[in-house]
This record gives structure tokens, C-alpha cells and sequence, in this order.
């Protein structure tokens, strides 16, 4: 399986989609570059960089980048090899199918994994490093906690995504809608649907933003405790990554002929 | 290795892929011939486990295929579909196969170059396959089947698109591997290519199974019925002029912009036997040939009447 994922990985490395969402997740780095330059603006006004981190965190990376390109990504696993017609390569080889789904939602998360991550620790470094190097490494806790919980998103949308992509033939437009429509507007509910979203249990695990308090109000109080958001969280890649398996040992995939 | 078929059929929805077909290949060459849509290449896919059969049963060597991944270890498959991961290189894409085949990095290295060397790919093997041309890229798929030295071996219409040499080449690694007791099976809606690899073929059309056996009976009645080929290639006046002096062509349909003639001759086998010699005389150069489908479908209409 190893090899699998390596090949997948290379395989996203040279693709036009991971090319865009590379650029597209350098938007917040570029967002922070301006920041950077309006620093004697903020600062006469009393307001630090740093101070606007988990803001700028939580709207442009947990509210946009994570879900966007997950839903890239994540419908990408399965629905691919079907479209570009290599699953027959696949198939024919005495390799498991559960393998190669896993291998798959392995490289894809990943792939969605590194992008946030390195694009999150510029916007960090460029954020925090204004008060000098020891202010940013005195914060870089607020980092890994904000970059920790990116990964775990990852790893539930990702599968989620993979077996949304494996039923439906245009899985990316139903992806936009349940992240931008279901997500982010059942999330400010009153009430108990919001448990039934997985930016939820990100929001629980977020590094908190007591100075902001109108976007506080606006964000779905705590319901549940850090252990179990993150158990959640882990349940749900399992369970999707299981049911994205069993869809390529359920489901037979007929590809147009040339 | 044997492959056993019994009352095999295929439903998508209404309509049918293959109708209750009944038969046993043994190691040797044996061909798929049918129309395209007739339904070689969905029973070619059933065979190498990507379809579930609707009904009846399927195995090789009296294992079943459909989801039984241990099974694909003898198993070698050459789709006819043009895909690939195209930023690989030609030798890449072989090696990949092999490492996902389950071999080491050594010999994965070692399996890839043979393959490579046995399609004679070698001065092309580090070009990315986006850069190849139709041939080439059937005879790198063609590659990664037998790269692992499998016993039995499933090619969809391996000789689409490829030059008379590349087709020349191709029909005799076929004709060995089905020599060394390998279990070949080649679809192709093209008689005279089948019949240059094997004199056993199972004739489809419609999903059915209509003859099984010895192509030289169907031969005899597909003598009497004109053929069409179509050929890109260059200084198409010149092979024009040269081809209208042969008896058995009955026409050529001329078409300059794309560079293509199509001929009808009543005598297929001598005219593609007579072709590369021809073009090699005038100095020209094939690009590609081909039967036209419709035509192909008035052959089988012909032959099932």
C-alpha cells in the first residue's frame, strides 16, 4: 500500500487541481502580506497582527480553504480514476480494492493536509513574528492547536467527500452546497442541529477568540467537550472511509468507451 | 490456465450487454470478433473482474473473479481506452505497474525493462506518454500487461491505431505468448488481424455468442464481400495512384485535408500484405489504417443473415 500512496501523491503533485488550490490557499498568505504592510495603521489604532490571527484562521482556513478544498479533493478519490478511465489499471492488478481506496484517501488528505498547513504557518509567521522571534514562538502553540484541527477536518472530509464522489455523477457542486449552505448556515441555529455538522466539532477544538466577541456571537457555543470532538471527528473519517471502500466492492463503474 | 464461462449475461438496465454465453478458452490465442458494440469489451470486463455479472458464472482456473483481487496475479489486461496518468514517463508507467503488481524496486526495474524491450520501446521509454503517439501508447499499454509474465492475458483491440510495422510487431508477440501456452485472448473487429494471430475466435454480436470455433468457415463467406480501409498517411497522391492499379481495389475515396484515402478491395488479406512492401517502395509513410465501422457492421450483418 505504500507505494500506492507514494503514486497518488505524485499523482496529485503534477495535477492542474492541486496547482489551483495551491494558489488559492496562498489567498490568506497574501491577506497577511497587506496586513503586514498596514501594520503602522493597526497599530495606531491599538490593534496587533497576532491579535487578528485566530480571526484570520478561523474565517479564511476553517470557514473556506478546509472545506473548499476538501470538497476538491476528497470527490477526486474515486470519481478520477473513473473519469480519466485508469480504474481498469487498478482493478486488474492483485491489488485490494480497500487499498486502494484507502491509499487514495490517504494521499488526498495529505495533499489537503500539507497545502493548509504550509499556507497556516506563513499567515502565522507572518502574523506573530511582529513582536519578534520570541513572541512567535511563545504562540506557536496557537498554531499547532489551529493547524491540528485543520488536519482533523481533513481527515473527516476528505473520506466524506471520497463517498459522495463515488455515488453521484457531479459530486463537487453537491460538496459546495453542503459545505457553504449546510455547514455554515445550520451552525448558527439554535439548538441541537448544529451537532450534525463537522465544523462543529472544528469550532469546539478551535483556538478560542475572546477579543472578537460580535463574530463570537455569530459562532455556535460549545456543546460538546474537546475529547469528544475530536472522537467525533475520528469516527466520522472512519465511518466514511468505510463506506467509500465498500461503494468500489458494491458498485460497478462503467466507463464510456473510446 | 483455463477460463470457464457458463450462461454468462449482462443487463444494464433495459438493455443488453451479453446474452447468456457459454464457453471454455484454453491456453492458446483465441479472438473476440464482433462489430464495435457487439460486446467484446464488456465481456473482456467481466473477465478481468471490473463488472459483476447479472447472471450465470465466470472463473479462471476455477476461481471466481469479480472483486477476488488474489485472482489478478495471473491476470494481464490491456484496455482499449486511450488513459493514463500522463505525467508519467513510458518506463514509469510500466515500473508503477509493477510495484503496485506487489514486486520490489529491483525487480519491478528488471520486469519494466524486458516489457519495454519486448514492445520496442526502448529509445522512447523515457518520454512522457502525453508525448506519444497512438501507437506508442498502445504498445506501452501493452507493456504494463506482460510486463509480469502472466498466464493469461486480456487485449482490447490491442492494434487500434498502430503502424503496419507496430501491428507486424504486435501479432507476433501475440502469436508467441499464445506458443509458450499462455491463455491470450485478443478482441478485435477486424477479421484479417485476428486471423493473423489465431485460427480459433468467438464471434459476438449483439451479446451473443454467434460462432465458436475455426475462422476459416466464416472466412469463406467474408471472401465474397468488399472491405473497406481507411489510411492516413503522407504523399497520399502518389499511393492513390499506385493502389488504383490493383485488381482487387474497387474504389478510392480521396480526402486531401485530413490525408486519408479509403479503399474497397475484395481481396483484404492480399492488399494488407501487399501494403507496407508498397509504401516502403514509394517511400511513404502510414501513419495509421483502418476499417471503417459502418462498414464493418455491413460485413457482420452480412455473416449473421
Amino acid at each position: 500500500m505504500g507505494f500506492l500512496v507514494q503514486f497518488f501523491l505524485k499523482n496529485n503533485l503534477h495535477s492542474k487541481r492541486t496547482i489551483w488550490m495551491a494558489v488559492l490557499s496562498f489567498i490568506p498568505v497574501g491577506f497577511a502580506c497587506l496586513l503586514w504592510l498596514l501594520r503602522p495603521v493597526l497599530n495606531r489604532e491599538g490593534i496587533t497582527l497576532f491579535g487578528l490571527y485566530p480571526q484570520m484562521s478561523l474565517l479564511f482556513y476553517l470557514h473556506f480553504l478546509l472545506p473548499l478544498i476538501s470538497v476538491f479533493m476528497g470527490t477526486a478519490v474515486i470519481a478520477d480514476e473513473v473519469d480519466e478511465r485508469t480504474l481498469p489499471y487498478l482493478l486488474v492488478r492483485p491489488v485490494s480494492r480497500r487499498d486502494i481506496v484507502l491509499s487514495k484517501i490517504i494521499a488526498n488528505t495529505l495533499t489537503l493536509g500539507i497545502l493548509l498547513f504550509i499556507s497556516l504557518f506563513l499567515t502565522y509567521t507572518l502574523m506573530a513574528i511582529e513582536s519578534g522571534v520570541g513572541s512567535w514562538g511563545k504562540n506557536f502553540p496557537v498554531f499547532l492547536q489551529s493547524g491540528g484541527v485543520l488536519c482533523l477536518g481533513a481527515l473527516a472530509y476528505t473520506p466524506l467527500f471520497a463517498c459522495l464522489g463515488g455515488i453521484i455523477k457531479r459530486p463537487v457542486l453537491v460538496g459546495l452546497f453542503f459545505v457553504f449552505g449546510w455547514e455554515n448556515t445550520v451552525g448558527v441555529f439554535p439548538g441541537n442541529v448544529k451537532l450534525m455538522t463537522i465544523v462543529h466539532y472544528l469550532h469546539v477544538l478551535f483556538p478560542p477568540l475572546q477579543k472578537y466577541e460580535f463574530i463570537n456571537l455569530v459562532l455556535p457555543t460549545k456543546q460538546v467537550s474537546d475529547f469528544t470532538a475530536v472522537m467525533i471527528l475520528l469516527v466520522l473519517a472512519a465511518l466514511f472511509t468505510g463506506l467509500s471502500i465498500s461503494l468500489l466492492y458494491i458498485r460497478e463503474y462503467r466507463l464510456e468507451q473510446s | 490456465m483455463t477460463i470457464e464461462v457458463k450462461n454468462l449475461s449482462k443487463w444494464y438496465g433495459q438493455v443488453i450487454g451479453v446474452n447468456n454465453l457459454t464457453f471454455t478458452l484454453e491456453p492458446g490465442v483465441t479472438g473476440f470478433l464482433g462489430p464495435n458494440g457487439a460486446g467484446k469489451t464488456t465481456l473482456l470486463r467481466l473477465l478481468t473482474g471490473q463488472l459483476r455479472s447479472s447472471k450465470g458464472t465466470l472463473a479462471i482456473n476455477g476461481k471466481r473473479i469479480w472483486a477476488n483481487h488474489k485472482v489478478m496475479q495471473h491476470v494481464g489486461y490491456c484496455p482499449e481506452a486511450d488513459a493514463f496518468w500522463a505525467f508519467l514517463t513510458g518506463r514509469e508507467f510500466v515500473y508503477s505497474h509493477m510495484r503496485m503488481h506487489g514486486f520490489g524496486n529491483e525487480e519491478a526495474v528488471r520486469l519494466t525493462k524486458n516489457a519495454i524491450e519486448m514492445v520496442k520501446m526502448t529509445d522512447a521509454k523515457d518520454k512522457k506518454i502525453g508525448g506519444y503517439s497512438k501507437g506508442m501508447r498502445q504498445r506501452i499499454k501493452l507493456a504494463q500487461a506482460i510486463a509480469h509474465d502472466p498466464d493469461v492475458l486480456f487485449l482490447d483491440e490491442p492494434l487500434n491505431g498502430m503502424d503496419p510495422l507496430g501491428r507486424r510487431d504486435t501479432i507476433e508477440l501475440v502469436k508467441n505468448l499464445g506458443d509458450q501456452g499462455k491463455t491470450v485472448v485478443v478482441s478485435s473487429h477486424i477479421l484479417h488481424e485476428v486471423e493473423e494471430m489465431t485460427d480459433s475466435i468467438l464471434l459476438i454480436n449483439h451479446g451473443r455468442l454467434l460462432a465458436e470455433g475455426n475462422i476459416y468457415e466464416i472466412r469463406k463467406l467474408i471472401d465474397t464481400h468488399p472491405l473497406q480501409v481507411t489510411i492516413e498517411c503522407d504523399r497520399v497522391n502518389i499511393l492513390t495512384a499506385r493502389l488504383l492499379e490493383f485488381e482487387d481495389v474497387q474504389s478510392i475515396h480521396f480526402n486531401r485535408e485530413k490525408g486519408q484515402i479509403t479503399v474497397e478491395t475484395i481481396q483484404p488479406d492480399d492488399f494488407h500484405m501487399r501494403l507496407p512492401e508498397l509504401a516502403q517502395k514509394l517511400n511513404v509513410t502510414i501513419h495509421s489504417l483502418w476499417s471503417p465501422d459502418e462498414n464493418l457492421e455491413a460485413i457482420f450483418d452480412y455473416l449473421v443473415r
